[in-house]
């Protein structure tokens, strides 16, 4: 809880920074005040509280969650040196914004209660539309936000009615009160939970609830098409299984098959676009579609391994995403656009950067001995648990052609030349934040039990 | 009380109606109003059977004020992109697809 | 062993990071690691051949049921030691073969990456380690094949196998995750300890099913065998290596590795020996209409692959040792030919067998190692072939009486192709006239001849003395994948016997075919008629429907309009509560049980109704902004019904404040277009649409009359309210509690959207941002 403070405070406090033209302060306060509200987080481990008449409960599950929000924001950060600046002048907005949008994340990951759902969602959102509009002179921006928010606000239109529903067939909006009131077999109830289901499978992604992801990731700026590529995913797949998992568990029976459908339809939307795009921007927004097919499997798997397994999963592919977002920022500054080709001989001229990106597509891809393999590994194994076999076999077959469009940027980078390609310089931000991403996808994938073991 | 909800229901789908069928972005988003009250419509017909908490107004006056919110915004970006696309027709601002 | 494994990895990632350093000369002291290794192998042949397992065992992810344990049996070692031997000489000869290649050091990282996770395949004793390993080969192929950057065909190629093996990898994964969840540990020895209980497990098909798609993606069985010619594309010592010795031979590890545990069942036997037999004989004929000497060489290495899985699916004794031998003999014979043809590539520039002739002149040592490998392929007495020949002859003579022979004239079919192909491979570039424009053409360094050589003396050796091999590899290795029996015996001479007698004939077959089937392009054109049908253009041409699909699909479907998108997701939100809806029975109203209506309401009904019918047909700005008031007030008055007076108010409050912010924004607008003419269809569909959703939701709260809320819940919350909040009056809590707390979180959204709003607009506009 501290941590939420904490967040929103810095959220503030970076306004007033702004406000008073300090602008060289604004990201060492912001990552001073990041590591403070990750401590925080930590030392709520294990405690279990409740906030505000159980409305907020702070488990295992919501620290953890938030940790890796924070951590995952802090990263973002890291590159970000000099990159607003280039946007606009008021650079503070952005910070603020970011950390208000983190905050409304935190909020999703802990709440106990669907009003705090909502409104976390809420926080979070708007936040997003804002920051997808916010390079102002530019049609694509603007496109994207309008797009963003008409859809966004349509589905949350969805969320806020099957809310009002699910309560009006429980009588509350309390996840334990839900999970208790035995009104599962009610009409009434089940329309509330596909409403419901259909609104945060819009802010996840899932399809056929996707069709924004890559006009609006692809129009946004690079930074908050990555911030939505890891954060908002991840609060949004931890909110899903959150509430799933805490209320609707018991009635698995009748939603399992509805998800088992939208995985099938995700995991195929996402790859099957995904194979013939050829600029990289719009091939991971498509991928993270993808991803969101493969997070659902685990949601079928209601459990505590559940939980563990989207972990996982989620701490991969936001490493993984940071560095590829990363990436493609510096070759579309450096080469003019994120057309793959664009990436040709980047083996020669930034070795490093080329093996970033590498490892970063095999953790996507899933390879061994990157993070992405265990991820991968983690949800086959909790569905298969399940029983689900036919729909890992589809699963694995859309693996097969991630594999296909992720190594073909692999193929730009070391097999093919450009002669032309001077070397991209980096600033010290994104070298720094390259390596701790190449560092830790190495560490989980070697060392899965690192975060295998946290929930 | 299913009249309540038939009239939410009802209104929900006219809100439904306005967001895919007209082609200017202001209507789209009155239609988006028209959705979010459909919901508050329900939470307070709800709320009626849970007089003891009251649970169901407290969250319809949240749900209020965050649909004022969003409205504000929304016009802000629907004035941005009239400022770059002179127009507010969705249908023709897309430049990104595929 | 771990550090066995490792050594690989880290050699790999010391030239990641160092190799550029390294001089150009010094590439060949690499081989030091392969070299080492070998030699740890052989210290361990008296250990193991004397029955003993070595196990190590390190803990690694206890909660995944991942240990890095090692297991060094005979099966394990007969890998081993090719992987080691084979890898040396591979290394001593890729060091003057890429001489002056600017990505030399690459090449040496994606080698030695591959020698490690070759190595770790075949000593895993853990399910999962030995997937993750069985990937890294994949991958580190994928790089190597890819390796000559300078041709489109080998990225294709290299991405085409990447695929192929990878899928064959998770299907493997699927399997393998399968199996251990039914015995509940990964561990492959307790496994085969609880054999019955997978064999007799209602997903035994599936496993195997699974478990089959792994191995022959990866040993190149039809139909998923065309990636392997493919491949060849290639530098030869990487085909040589990783694409006839080791690697391919991963998927018949895995099959011998399993034999004890799934082998045995009518589903394992008939799919292996359909499989591999229809294979052997496929790939062997196809291998003879070949031109191209390293296209020739690949398909005869697929003939011997499906001869592997044959003789595992026979799964007899003899079966099982002639398939162990079968395995070095083939290495050794395989891996020479290819490093020969890698030097007259090299030295020629060409692998076209219609144009090679008579180098025996200028290239004699090579022709010699090309000659006794032809040799030992063609299983001439004294050679280690001649007694592998033997060993399958001996498999299927000795199978099920029904089956015999059938499975003798199989074997014999794809043998005679075998010889015909070694012949090509070894002797025909060597024959005949010297043509003149190889006149010029030398005998390349030391480090390229040697090993090539080393490999056919083997040959020639190993056949001399069949019965130390026999005794120190075979015996080990069948009884890591069978009951142990008493210990395999290798003869150079069984006595004359039908099996003798099928070996001449072989053999003089094979000759006979060898010398009648001259290299032509037009028997490659022949062969190329029938490519329309062959598993290879079928997968294309299925990938190219896929790209032609997908990039339809996305064009209809993604095409950026934004209504298109929201019908879609309205369709299908309605779909799946239209399914639950029906899911939940027949629908029958009570009209009785609704409430009776009051005048004030109906009076607020007609008024909403009214108003949102305004807003819809609404042509004028100011019409759709009133209309859009007259339901924002209608819905206060609602709230009034509902004796939510405070909630009424706030709603009024915020209507009026929307309203103006409208106006406001609507009036610096453009006026709507004039009613523009719409397509009646797609109004009518809308309308639908959105029809369907009303109805649906109104079913379901009529629906709602038959299930009468529960109000158990609130009581429990009221409970808990008290003693967790602490207060008397729950009415007080919620309204001291919650709301403080709401209003917090409230004033935050407010405060985004105030900030949203203005880094939108920026009311004051700076000058520079001026336009």
């Amino acid at each position: 809880m501290t941590s939420l403070i904490i967040v929103s405070v810095l959220a503030v406090a970076v306004l007033y920074l702004g406000l008073f033209k300090y602008k060289t302060a604004l990201l060492p306060v912001s990552v001073t005040g990041l590591l403070a509200a990750a401590a925080m987080a930590a030392m709520d481990w294990d405690l279990e509280k409740m906030y505000f008449s159980e409305m907020m409960l702070f488990d295992n599950y919501a620290v953890a969650f938030s940790i890796l929000l924070i951590l995952t924001t802090l990263l973002i950060f890291g590159l970000s040196r000099n990159y607003f600046e280039k946007i606009s002048n008021n650079v503070a907005e952005y910070y603020a914004l970011m950390l208000f949008a983190l905050a409304g994340g935190v909020v999703m990951v802990s709440f106990h209660n669907l009003a705090m759902l909502f409104i976390g969602i809420e926080i979070l959102s708007i936040s997003l539309y804002v920051l997808a509009g916010i390079r102002r002179k530019d049609p694509a921006s603007n496109e994207a936000s309008l797009k963003y928010f008409l859809m966004g606000a349509f589905a949350t239109g969805f969320l806020l009615f099957g809310t009002a529903l699910i309560y009006g067939a429980t009588g509350s909006f309390n996840l334990a009160a839900i999970a208790s009131s035995g009104a599962f077999e009610s009409a009434l109830f089940r329309a509330g939970v596909l409403l419901m289901m259909v609104g945060l499978s819009f802010k996840v992604s899932v399809a056929p609830f996707h069709t924004w992801t890559p006009d609006v990731y692809e129009g946004s700026p690079g930074l908050i098409a990555m911030f939505m590529a890891t954060v908002v995913k991840t609060a949004g797949f931890a909110a899903f299984l959150r509430l799933f998992l805490m209320a609707f568990a018991e009635a698995s029976a009748f939603w399992a098959i509805t998800v088992a459908i939208l995985c099938i339809l995700t995991l195929f939307a996402g790859n099957i676009t995904a194979v013939f795009q050829d600029r990289f921007k719009r091939l991971l927004a498509w991928s993270s579609v993808s991803h969101a097919g493969y997070l659902l499997l685990a949601i079928l798997a209601v459990g505590f391994s559940a939980s563990s397994a989207v972990l996982v999963y989620t701490i991969a592919y936001s490493l993984a995403s940071v560095a590829a977002f990363g990436i493609m920022i510096l070759v579309s500054r450096a080469r003019g656009n994120d057309h793959l080709d664009s990436f040709n001989g980047l083996a020669r001229t930034n070795p490093f950067l080329a093996f970033t990106l590498t490892l970063a597509v095999c953790s996507l891809a899933g390879i061994p001995l990157t993070a992405g393999f265990f991820g991968k590994f983690y949800v086959f194994k909790v569905a298969l648990a399940q029983g689900y076999t036919w729909l890992v076999v589809l699963a694995v077959i859309n693996a097969m052609i991630g594999i296909y469009y992720y190594f073909k940027v692999i193929i730009a980078m070391y097999m093919k030349e450009n002669a032309n390609a001077v070397a991209i310089q980096l600033n010290p931000g994104f070298r720094l934040v390259l390596s701790i991403v190449v560092f830790l996808i190495f560490l989980f994938g070697i060392f899965p039990g690192l975060i295998a073991n946290i929930l | 009380m299913s009249h309540f909800l038939i009239v939410g229901a009802a209104l929900f789908s006219i809100g439904l109606y306005t967001v895919f069928s007209r082609k200017n972005a202001i209507l789209v988003l009155i239609g988006i109003e028209f959705m979010l009250n459909a919901a508050i419509l329900n939470l307070v017909a709800f709320g009626r059977y849970d007089r003891i908490d009251n649970e169901g107004q407290v969250f319809a006056i949240f749900a209020i004020v965050l649909a004022a919110a969003t409205v504000a915004v929304a016009l802000a970006i629907i004035i941005n992109v009239y400022k770059q696309y002179k127009t507010i027709d969705p249908d023709k601002i897309k430049d990104m697809k595929y | 062993m771990l550090i066995v494994v490792l050594l690989g990895l880290i050699v790999s990632l010391l030239l990641a990071a160092f190799g550029r350093h390294i001089r150009p000369g010094w590439w060949i002291f690499l081989a030091a690691a392969p070299l080492a290794l070998s030699a740890w192998f052989v210290g361990q042949l008296p250990a193991v051949a004397g029955g003993e397992t070595l196990l190590e065992n390190t803990r690694w992810v206890p909660s995944l049921g991942l240990d890095l344990s090692f297991r060094l049996d005979g099966l394990s070692l007969l890998f081993g030691l090719l992987i080691t031997v084979i890898g040396t000489l591979i290394f001593v000869y890729a060091s003057s073969y890429l001489k002056g290649h600017p990505y030399i050091g690459r090449f040496y990282g994606y080698l030695s990456l591959f020698m490690a996770s070759m190595l770790g395949v075949v000593l895993s004793d853990n399910l999962l380690l030995l997937f993750v390993f069985w990937e890294l080969t994949s991958l580190s192929s994928f790089f190597l094949i890819g390796f000559n950057n300078d041709q489109a065909d080998s990225r294709k190629s290299a991405l085409t196998a990447l695929c192929l093996t990878g899928l064959g990898g998770f299907f493997l994964l699927v399997g393998l995750v399968l199996m251990g969840r039914i015995a509940g540990t990964y561990s492959i020895q307790e496994l085969i300890a609880s054999a019955g209980l997978i064999k007799d497990h209602p997903s035994y098909p599936v496993i195997i099913a699974l478990i089959f798609i792994g191995a022959f993606t990866k040993s190149a069985q039809f139909p998923f065998h065309f990636w392997l010619p493919d491949a060849m594309k290639a530098p030869t010592p990487v085909s040589a290596y990783l694409h006839s010795a080791t690697m391919v031979k991963a998927g018949v590890f895995l099959l011998l590795r399993f034999t004890p545990l799934l082998g045995g069942t009518p589903g394992w036997s008939y799919t292996l020996l359909l499989v591999g037999g229809f294979t052997m004989m496929y790939a062997g004929g196809h291998a003879l209409f070949r031109t191209d000497l390293k296209s020739v060489l690949a398909y005869s290495t697929i003939a011997v692959l499906g001869v592997l899985t044959f003789l595992i699916g026979l799964g007899t004794r003899e079966a099982l040792i002639a398939a162990c031998t079968f395995v070095i003999v083939h290495a050794l014979y395989k891996a020479t030919l290819f490093l020969t043809t890698g030097i007259i590539d090299h030295e020629t520039g060409t692998r076209d067998l219609t144009q090679l002739s008579g180098l025996r002149t200028v290239l004699m040592p090579v022709f010699i190692a090309g000659l006794l490998a032809a040799l030992s392929s063609a299983g001439v007495p004294l050679f280690f072939g001649f007694i592998g020949k033997d060993l399958i002859y001996e498999a299927t003579l000795h199978a099920g009486e029904e089956f015999r022979l059938y499975l003798t004239v199989a074997a014999v079919f794809a043998n005679i192709c075998l010889v015909a192909a070694g012949f090509m491979a070894g002797i025909k570039p060597f024959t005949g006239r010297l043509v003149p424009q190889f006149k010029q053409v030398h005998l390349p360094e030391w480090s390229m001849w040697i090993p090539p050589l080393v490999l056919a003396l083997l040959c020639l050796v190993f056949g001399l003395f069949p019965g130390s091999i026999g005794k120190l590899i075979v015996s080990p290795s069948l009884a890591a994948v069978s009951v142990a029996g008493e210990p395999v015996h290798l003869k150079i001479w069984h006595g004359f016997n039908p099996v003798l007698l099928l070996s001449g004939a072989t053999l003089a077959a094979g000759t006979v075919l060898y010398l009648l089937n001259s290299a032509s392009a037009n028997k490659m054109a022949f062969v190329g008629r029938f490519e329309v049908v062959s598993p290879q253009s079928l997968f294309n041409r299925g990938w190219r429907q896929l790209m032609r699909f997908s990039s339809l699909y996305t064009g209809i479907l993604h095409n950026g309009f934004l209504r298109s998108y929201l019908v879609r997701i309205i369709i299908f939100a309605e779909l799946l509560l239209a399914f639950e809806l029906f899911k939940a029975g027949p629908l029958s109203v009570d009209f009785d049980s609704l409430a009776p209506i009051t005048i004030y309401e109906a009076m607020n009904v007609l008024l909403l109704v009214g108003a949102l019918f305004l807003v819809v047909k609404a042509s004028s700005r100011l019409t759709a902004v009133v209309g859009m008031s007259v339901v924002g007030f209608a819905i206060c008055l609602m709230f009034v019904f509902y004796g939510a007076p405070d909630l009424a108010m706030t709603q009024f409050t915020i209507d009026t404040l929307t309203v103006v912010l409208f106006a406001f924004v609507l009036f610096n607008l453009p006026p709507f277009l004039k009613f523009p003419t719409r397509n009646k269809a797609i109004i009518t569909r809308d309308a639908v649409v959105a029809l369907v959703f009303g109805g649906i939701l109104s079913m379901i709260a009529i629906k709602v009359l038959q299930v009468p809320t529960s109000k158990e819940v609130s009581k429990f919350y009221g409970e808990n309210a008290y003693l967790l909040a602490k207060g008397k009056n729950v009415v007080n809590v919620i309204l001291v509690d919650f709301r403080g707390f709401d209003t917090m979180f409230e004033i935050v959204v407010l405060g985004i959207a105030a900030l949203g709003v203005y880094s939108l607009i920026k009311l004051r506009l700076k000058p520079s941002e001026r336009e």
